[in-house]
């Protein structure tokens, strides 16, 4: 081989194989690794995105999580037992009743039916003491989201209607305002306020 | 004296009267030391050049003795293999001699026969390998070697052109006068002689041998006319010898350089600007220089790819150094963000009652709200509505929506009794959410008695039933 011929084949292999090489050698992988990293990110990327954005409890929300005795707790019970139901009808009556009775709102009669219970009289006078003391189960993350609705039958005039609803807000079990029913004819004039308590079932 | 300046190219005129070493503008170096008569050339030359370049430096020789064969030729165009072969052969049968650095040239020539003047020049292989070893020896680079003459003629292209006949005296730093007869591009005749220093003697030896030459160059060929003489190397002549020149000879003295290095420079480099220039330094020599370079150019291209590759190796690595950053950080960062969210979805499970029940008391509020709204707007009805039954009842679905019916009556004492009714539809359509249906139901029973006007109550009703939703 002559000194030329060498020379030129050490060009060759300088400028063809040595780059040949590094691509080989040294791009091809890097790239490969690079793809790999990017795909990688991608599913880090999808998995961030896929993740919920949840607000943090604020602080009252804590200090009312915290508290055992906290009203929200008894405001949508869970009823078990047939006692559970009672409790709640006892409950929810005796409110209202308690809690018209002091903006001078009259209950004259219930209409209602929960579960077992079928519920239709007048109540001509005060039901005595309203809180028998009956335990109340707590609210609960589990149970199934149900309601009954009571007809309040409420006296006088059409302005008691809007009072009683004023006042439900102060009465535990939660009771919302789903209707009203009201006929006067010659005899007489009725008013009803339909109301819908919610509860929890298992 | 002076080392000339580093990698400067420096040149050596050889000529029988010495070498002597100049730097190419024009400065003398030195002379050469004549040949130790034990030890030879190389013995004597190499400290003398070691003493006066630097190491490295290219040496340019520019041959002028009279061992050095010089020859012109019209010849076909050549390649450079051929051109050599034919300086060997023609050589080699006009002196028998076999050691002879042979080396040629080819310039185009319209002139010529062939279209090309073929320069040949020869020098006897002992000497030149002398000269290279000494160059060598002195750690210089021999870069090239050329005849005087060729030198000479390449330099006379950038001076005055005064046609395909030239005659020109040129005379060396050395003294050495050549009287050249340039014909086209070839070298036709030329003699060299020990020019004197004094003016009139130099004057009369440049008469002498320009009339010699010209009377041998008329026996020959008397066709040719000489119109000037260009001189170079010296200062102008006397105006009586001018005269002469003039009358005699029939010729004009064009002095074209005073000094003639410059020329000899320009031409040197000409000639090493051509692709195939004339050099007699061995070919062997020239290809080692060659492969100098070439490894040079080799080693250079080697450098900048390796420093190429290196630096793409390195961005490559911190390309995936900062991926490999991000995707750490990402990774931790989606590690935290999953931790976070089982705390959170804990959070979210102790927070779903309180949230319903949140809920349920915000959608308590709406809804007493909107049927206290709606139930006093229907329970003021203007004058002359007497309502008879009022039923409102939420319609299902997640926003508290109120569906109503009303059943009443619409009287006047005098009057049509609908005016009422409107003036009630028109007050109810006037609230904002409540949406009424198309009365569907509205029974007219007006009628007025003459002669009873007074009595008229009771006797105008619109008995009516209307729907309609609130939100």
């Amino acid at each position: 081989m002559t000194p030329r011929t060498r020379e030129r084949a050490l060009l060759a292999a300088l400028f063809g194989l040595v780059p040949l090489i590094f691509v080989f050698t040294v791009l091809l992988p890097s790239r490969k690794r690079m793809e790999a990293k990017q795909a990688r990110m991608r599913i880090i990327t999808a998995r961030l995105d896929a993740l919920p954005a949840i607000q943090p409890l604020s602080p009252l929300e804590r200090s009312l999580l915290a508290d055992p005795r906290a009203r929200w707790r008894t405001r949508i019970p869970l009823l078990v037992t047939d006692a559970d139901r009672f409790a709640q009808y006892q409950r929810v009556v005796s409110g209202l009743q308690g809690a018209w009775k002091g903006q001078g709102v009259a209950l004259q009669g219930v209409r209602a039916s929960l579960d077992v219970l079928n519920g239709s009289f007048s109540l001509p006078g005060d039901l005595g003491h309203p809180d028998l003391g009956l335990p109340v189960r707590d609210t609960s993350a589990t149970g199934q989201v149900q309601g009954w609705v009571l007809d309040a039958r409420i006296g006088g005039k059409p302005d008691r209607l809007f009072q009683a609803m004023a006042s439900l807000a102060w009465v535990d079990p939660l009771l919302e305002p789903v209707g009203i029913r009201w006929e006067s004819t010659p005899e007489h004039t009725r008013q009803f306020l339909l109301l819908r308590n919610l509860y929890l079932a298992p | 004296m002076p080392k000339s300046l580093a990698k400067t190219p420096v040149t050596l005129l050889i000529d029988d009267q010495g070498a002597g070493l100049y730097l190419e503008s024009g400065q003398f170096l030195g002379l050469m030391p004549a040949a130790d008569p034990v030890l030879g050339l190389r013995a004597a030359w190499i400290p003398a050049l070691r003493e006066l370049v630097a190491a490295g430096t290219e040496v340019q020789l520019l041959l002028d003795q009279s061992g050095l064969l010089v020859q012109c030729q019209e010849a076909p165009s050549l390649n450079a293999r051929e051109i050599r072969d034919v300086a060997i052969r023609v050589f080699a049968a006009e002196t028998g001699a076999e050691d002879l650095e042979c080396a040629g040239a080819q310039d185009a020539d319209p002139l010529a026969g062939g279209g090309q003047v073929l320069w040949l020049a020869a020098q006897p292989r002992g000497e030149m390998h002398e000269w290279i070893g000494a160059i060598q020896g002195a750690g210089l680079v021999p870069a090239w070697a050329m005849p005087f003459q060729r030198a000479l003629l390449q330099g006379l292209d950038s001076l005055w052109d005064t046609g395909p006949v030239r005659l020109v005296l040129a005379v060396t730093p050395s003294r050495v006068g050549h009287l050249c007869f340039f014909q086209g591009r070839s070298l036709a005749l030329q003699r060299s002689f020990a020019f004197p220093a004094d003016g009139t003697e130099a004057e009369e030896l440049a008469y002498e041998e320009v009339s010699r030459l010209l009377q041998f160059i008329k026996q020959k060929n008397r066709e040719l006319s000489f119109h000037s003489l260009e001189v170079l190397g010296l200062p102008p002549f006397s105006a009586g010898f001018q005269a002469r020149v003039r009358s005699a000879l029939g010729m004009e003295v064009r002095m074209l350089a005073p000094v003639l290095w410059p020329v000899l420079v320009e031409g040197l480099g000409k000639e090493r600007g051509r692709k195939d220039g004339l050099n007699l330094v061995p070919l062997e020599i020239q290809e080692a220089g060659r492969l100098r370079l070439f490894k040079g150019a080799v080693w250079a291209a080697s450098a900048a790819l390796a420093l190429v590759f290196l630096t793409g190796t390195l961005f490559l690595c911190s390309q995936e150094l900062i991926l490999q950053g991000e995707v750490d950080r990402s990774s931790q960062l989606l590690a935290l963000r999953e931790s976070r969210t089982t705390e959170e979805a804990r959070t979210v499970d102790a927070r779903v009652p309180l949230l319903r029940v949140k809920l349920a008391e915000q959608r308590q509020g709406q809804a007493v709200t909107g049927l206290s709204r709606l139930g006093t707007w229907i329970f003021q009805p203007p004058q002359g509505i007497q309502l008879e039954k009022v039923e409102i009842l939420q319609l299902p679905g997640d926003r508290v929506t109120e569906g109503f019916t009303i059943t009443g009556l619409a009287f006047t004492e005098r009057g049509f009794s609908v005016g009422p009714l409107a003036q009630y539809v028109l007050d109810l359509n006037r609230q904002a959410g409540l949406t009424l249906e198309p009365v569907a139901e509205a029974t007219i029973s007006d009628r007025v008695v003459a002669g009873q006007e007074r009595h008229l109550d009771q006797l105008a009703i619109t008995r009516f039933t209307l729907k309609g939703t609130f939100r």
